[in-house]
Formats: structure tokens, sequence, C-alpha cells
């Protein structure tokens, strides 16, 4: 019996291995909804980069839920992409405050960064760095 | 990225008069600092939370509105602000949900020509997506300041992948802007 449990121990792990090299790392882009137009385009810079590194280890998702006044829906989109342990998360937080909050309680071990909006100046310790326009100033 | 929509906003007019923002969610940072900047920059004062008279502006009754994000909203909330407030000097679209639905938007400002020809009324908007540089050269706004989404995405990736490998990577790191008017409205855009 012992044997036998090795056995199928044994031949899970190999058909795991051979689904995690069948299979690219996940990079999310998750906006805050895909109901508007800018975040189609911005969706579109993800898509080209696949189309430049069809060699990598790592592949662009583009996500986000239905509206972008599903604010709710987008703070759990994060916290199952943090669940299911994708490698990175670039979020543009819709409620900014509630994604901190839902990232303090997670505490995510993949990098999360914001890109196009980012988190409130008091939450900016839960993610590494923004990517995006200086919204207050810009210097030309 | 509200610095030069104050900015393009001055250049129109520059005695000031009654201006209107519309927003996002009230809990939506990246609209929340550009607005921000763009209170400080027309009236000259930094952490101007409302516009009563600085500069010679005055936020009206009423605003800034809120869209929620949602372009049907947004578009009505034009037409009521604009119908309701003939005196109207300037509305700003701090983002650019209201041209995301064209014929919506093209139905109201078409109303608005002759006031958008004179300067009577001057309308600032955020981004330049094709329905937006359409609604620019049509003179239905005066400026569109936009971002460069496609860029975000497009380096996104790179960035993360940075972070996996634990290399550092500078915070924050800023894209560009592109300034479209009526008149550069042709080669005013990144290629």
């Amino acid at each position: 019996m012992k044997k036998l449990l090795i056995i199928l121990a044994a031949a899970g792990l190999a058909m795991s291995a051979d689904v995690a090299l069948a299979q690219k790392k996940t990079l999310a882009v998750v906006v805050k909804g895909l109901d508007n137009p800018f975040f189609t385009v911005l969706g579109n810079g993800c898509k080209k980069w696949n189309e430049e590194h069809p060699d990598s280890e790592y592949e662009c998702l583009y996500t986000g839920p239905a509206l972008t006044s599903d604010e709710a829906g987008e703070v759990q989109l994060v916290a199952d992409l943090i669940a299911k342990g994708v490698a990175g998360i670039a979020i543009s937080p819709s409620n900014a405050p509630a994604m901190a909050s839902m990232l303090k309680e997670k505490k995510p071990q993949m990098p999360i960064m914001t890109i196009d909006a980012d988190l409130q100046p008091e939450d900016r310790g839960l993610r590494k760095t923004y990517l995006g326009t200086e919204n207050t100033r810009w210097a030309c | 990225m509200g610095v030069l929509m104050a900015k393009h906003l001055a250049g129109h007019k520059p005695k000031g008069g009654k201006v209107c923002l519309q927003l996002g969610n009230v809990a939506a940072n990246n609209i929340n600092e550009r607005a921000a900047g763009f209170r400080d920059t027309i009236s000259g004062q930094k952490g101007t939370e409302r516009l009563t008279g600085q500069g010679g502006w005055t936020e009206i009754d009423g605003c800034p509105l809120y869209t929620n994000d949602d372009i049907a909203t947004a578009n009505q909330q034009l037409a009521d602000i604009t119908g309701a407030h003939p005196d109207l000097d300037a509305f700003i679209l701090v983002g650019g949900w209201a041209q995301f639905g064209p014929e919506a938007y093209s139905a109201t400002t078409t109303a608005l020509e002759p006031k958008l020809k004179a300067k009577d009324l001057v309308i600032i908007a955020g981004d330049t997506l094709p329905p937006q540089m359409d609604a620019l050269k049509a003179g239905h706004s005066h400026a569109q300041v936009g971002q460069r989404p496609f860029e975000m995405g497009h380096r996104a990736p790179d960035v993360l992948i940075q972070l996996i490998k634990g290399e550092a990577v500078k915070d924050p790191l800023y894209t560009g802007l592109d300034e479209c008017t009526q008149e550069n409205a042709e080669s005013c855009l990144a290629k």
C-alpha cells in the first residue's frame, strides 16, 4: 500500500511538473474596467509585449472587471490572482483605499506595482513602484 | 497633467471665469491628483481645495461632477450643466469619459458650437484617443492632454520582471504626455 502511494505521489509530481513547463508564468495587468477604451489601448501594449517576447518564460495577461464602476469586482479579481500565485501584478486601482486594505490583509508574496493610477500616499509602501502619468505636475 | 490642462485654459481665458470640473469617482487617486494640479496651477496657490475666485476662477455650485467612470452619465452631466449655466466659461473633462461616447458628446457640443467657436465656453479634456481627436478637429474641444496608455501596458511586463529578479526599480516611473490643440491636431501625438 505504501509503495502504491509513493508511485501515485511520484506520478502526481511528474504531471504537475509537465503542466508547469507547458504554462508560462503570468504577469497580470489589472485595469479599472474593460469597458473604457483607454484601457483597451493599455491592453494592446501588453499584447504587443507578448508578440515581441514569444520565447519568454513570462506572459502578460490583460484583465479587469467588465465595468469600471465595479470597484469591488476589481479588488476581488486581484485577490484571486494573489491566491493563484501569479508571478507579478500591475494594478490600476479604481478604489485606492479598498485595494490597499485588501493588499494589507493578503500580504502578497509576488511583486505588486501600480499602473495608470496609484494608491493613496499613505499606502504606497504596499507597492514597489508606480508606472504612469505624472498627474499632479509635469516637468516639461 | 492637471498643470497642462490649466495652462491651456489660461491661454484661452486669461481673465478667469466660471468653471466646472468633471471627475471620476471619489476614491480614484489619479483623477483627484489631476484635479489638484489643475486647481493649484490655475489659482497660483498650492493646496487649493476649491476655486472660489483665486486667479479669477470660481467653481460653480453643483461641481465638481462625479461620473463614476460612466460614459452615459458623463454626457448627461455635460448637457445638464451647460444647459443650466449658459454663462459657464470653462468645462474641464479631467478624464475623457464623455468623449468616449462620441455620438452623445457630439450631439451636446454641436448645439454649443457658436459658443465654442467664440471661446465663450472653453472645453479642455484628458486623453487623445481617436474619438477624442475627432472631437478636437471638429472644434468640439479646445485642447486634449493625452496620456500614453500603450506605453504603460508595454513597459509593465519588463518592470515586473525586474522586480521579480530583485533589481532596483525607480519609483515612480513616469510616462509622457501629448498636448493637442486645434492647431497641431494632425501632428501632436507621439509616434
